[in-house]
Order: structure tokens, then sequence, then C-alpha cells
């Protein structure tokens, strides 16, 4: 029969171990960036899986070290050599961003947590600085790391963003390790952003349906 | 379903007692999940005799939901996180680095904006970092950016060990 001795040595072993408290209060303040910088990641297996070349680059030289932004920003950004990422598909060119802001049809500029820009629309932002437009947009994705169930809020405010992108963006979706019923039913019609919840490497094959996603996405830009 | 010799409104008490003890931002979050209720249909009887009505309604957890949901919560950060980090750096493996050509001969790409690019480091560990002071931000952090770090897979397998003995002891029968 367990005790509430044994129930508090098995507290304090979870909260003693080595990637217990210890180590959470460490990485606590980055804990929504590095949920966006495996996002990021699965990107670049899609872009990989496809076949392409993905090479690392930084907006001021190359990216050693790689640096994701901690907060939203310019494409052009002077303030540190931000990294992104670039590959080419059927003769397209491709960058991968984390933390842009776009303007919007609006004109109102949105920030996308990780995103999918036609290299060419990239590459004049940063000569001629500029917010990526709304048609340079090929993917995003808004991310969120949660403890508990997800904010309806969420989900309201990006499909309000996506609304402004117009009508050029293949594919978006809110990606969260956590989940919400009612988004779910929220993001069901055809037209909405997806949503790509539970999506952490304990669930591998939500990790497959994402890259899937992404993989068709670019192949029907590139081909188009 | 294990036998436990205390109710889950004491294993709760414990929990969140010792959390808040040493971490109570932590605590705090798990708090708010655990008071932000849960959704359930409630079945109630329709006009025709033969047809219940369901309808959505927010409740309050009972205290052996809020275990599980404290589980999870607390899975989401000691397991969860290092998995992120592991699988961006992973995924970065395989990409390569651009270097400007004059590094070395071949091989070498053009890019749209002319500057040529030589493809270096594929199959290496990247150095992947996080901005702490951003750009437009006023106080001051302690560094500019922290490194993300590889995670050994043994230690996360332990905390998934030690939060499945975690789930098992705030199990009780229904």
């Amino acid at each position: 029969m367990a005790t509430l001795a044994d129930l508090e040595a098995a507290i304090d072993t979870l909260l003693d171990h080595p990637l217990g408290l210890g180590w959470y209060q460490l990485v606590r303040r980055v804990e929504d960036k590095a949920y966006e910088a495996y996002i990021f990641g699965l990107c670049l297996r899609a872009a990989r899986e496809l076949g392409a070349t993905v090479v690392l680059r930084g907006i001021a030289g190359p990216p050693l070290p790689f640096i994701f932004r901690g907060a939203p920003g310019q494409i052009h950004s002077s303030s540190k050599n931000f990294g992104f990422a670039e590959f080419s598909l059927n003769g397209r060119r491709f960058e991968l961003h984390a933390d842009v802001e776009f303007r919007g049809t609006s004109t109102v500029t949105h920030e996308l947590d990780v995103a999918v820009i036609r290299g060419e629309d990239a590459d004049r932002c940063r000569l001629e600085p500029d917010d990526p437009p709304a048609r340079s947009l090929v993917a995003g994705w808004e991310c969120k790391f949660y403890v508990g169930n997800l904010s309806k809020m969420l989900g309201r405010a990006f499909v309000g963003l996506i609304d402004d992108m117009g009508s050029n963006v293949r594919l978006t979706g809110l990606c969260s390790n956590a989940t919400h019923p009612q988004l779910l039913t929220y993001f069901s019609p055809q037209s909405r952003p997806r949503a790509r919840f539970e999506l952490t490497p304990l669930q591998s094959s939500n990790e497959d349906v994402f890259v899937n996603e992404l993989k068709g996405a670019l192949k029907d830009v590139a081909q188009s | 379903m294990p036998d436990n010799e205390y109710t889950p409104a004491e294993a709760l008490d414990l929990i969140m007692g010792r959390l808040r003890q040493r971490d109570p931002q932590l605590a705090g979050r798990i708090q708010a999940v655990i008071d932000g209720g849960k959704d359930i249909q409630e079945r109630v009887q329709g006009r025709r005799a033969d047809r219940p009505r369901y309808y959505r309604r927010t409740v309050r957890m009972t205290d052996a939901d809020a275990l599980q949901a404290l589980v999870d919560s607390l899975r989401a950060v000691f397991v969860e996180q290092p998995l992120f980090v592991n699988s961006a750096l992973m995924n970065s493996r395989f990409t390569a680095i651009g270097l400007p050509v004059q590094r070395q001969l071949f091989p070498s790409a053009t890019t749209s904006n002319e500057t040529s690019l030589a493809y270096e480091h594929v199959g290496e560990d990247k150095e992947v970092e996080i901005e702490l002071q951003t750009e437009t931000q006023i106080s001051q952090e302690d560094e500019q950016t922290m490194a993300l770090k590889q995670v050994d897979e043994g230690l996360i397998q332990g905390q998934l060990d030690n939060l499945q003995r975690l789930r098992h002891l705030v199990t009780f029968d229904a």
C-alpha cells in the first residue's frame, strides 16, 4: 500500500533530478522559444526530406552561432546576426525564419513564430529594409508551449492575423504541445489555420503529419 | 490501480505544497491550469422521452482530475522541454552552414543576392542560441543569449520513469 511518504519521495526524486527544478529554472525564460526552435527544426526536416540542401545563414554573415530571436523583429534587423535557413526546390528559393514581422494586406505588421518565405522577397527586404509583404508568405505558424490547456483567445487572434495575410499563403497553423477540445472544433473549417496540437517529440505521428503537410505545400509552390 | 493509504485531496495538497515551497512560479502556473476547470458533456432528459440532450459545461476538476493535470504539466516542463531542445539540435545537424566562398574552393552555390556560399559542417553539431537581450529591451539581461545544450537521452528517460511512478501513485480507483 502506497503511503504519503512514498508520494513525497516520488515528487522529491522528480524535482531533484538533473532535469528537475534546477534545470528548468535555467531554461524557463526560453521555454517558448525552445518550442519555436523545435518547430523550426521540423520545417528543416521537411525541406531535407524533399531532397533540398538546407543551408543555415545569418542576416549579417555566417551563423556562428545560429541565433533565434528572443522577440519579434525585422528581417533586416542590425542588432544581432539572427539566423535563418535557405533551401531551393525545383529552382525556387525559400527561406525559413523565426519571429519575423510581416506586413499584412491592411499594412499592419504581424509576427509569425515560424514562417517560410519566398527567397527573392526576403532578399529584397534585407537589401532595401522593409517588412516582407503578405504575398511573400508561403507558410506560417503560431507556436505555443503550454503547461495546461491552450487559451481560446490564441485561436481567435491567429485566425484574425492569417485573415490579414492575403490569399497567397499555402499553409498556416497553430502548433502546441498542449490541446484544447473547442479550439480543435474552431479550426476545423477548411479555410481556417490547421490545429497542430500535441505536437511534441512524445507524439511522433503528430510530427509526421506536420512534416508531410509542409512537404505537400512546398511541393505545390515549387511546381506552380 | 494502486491501493493508496491517502486520498486524492491529500496527495494534491502534498504535491502542490512541495511545489509551492520549491518553485512558487511553477506552482502558480499549475494551480492556474487546475483552477481553469474542465469541460464536460452534461446529459439531461430531452423533450422527447427517448432522446436525451447533451450540453457542454465547464466544471471544477475533481482532486483526481487535478492530479492528472498536474502530472501532465510536470511532463511538459521536465520531459517535453529537453526533448524540444534535442529535436531542434538534431534537425540542425543535417543542415549546412553557409560560409563565404573565399573560405574554400568547392562546393558552392550562388544565392540571388550574388553572395557566393560554401556549404560546410553538414552532419556536425551546430551552435544554437536564443536571444535574451532583445532589440528593443531597455532593462539589462545578464547575458545576450542562451545556448541550447543537448540533453542526455538517459536523463530524459529517467524523468519519464519518475513521472510514470508519480502518475501511478496519484491514480485512484474511480
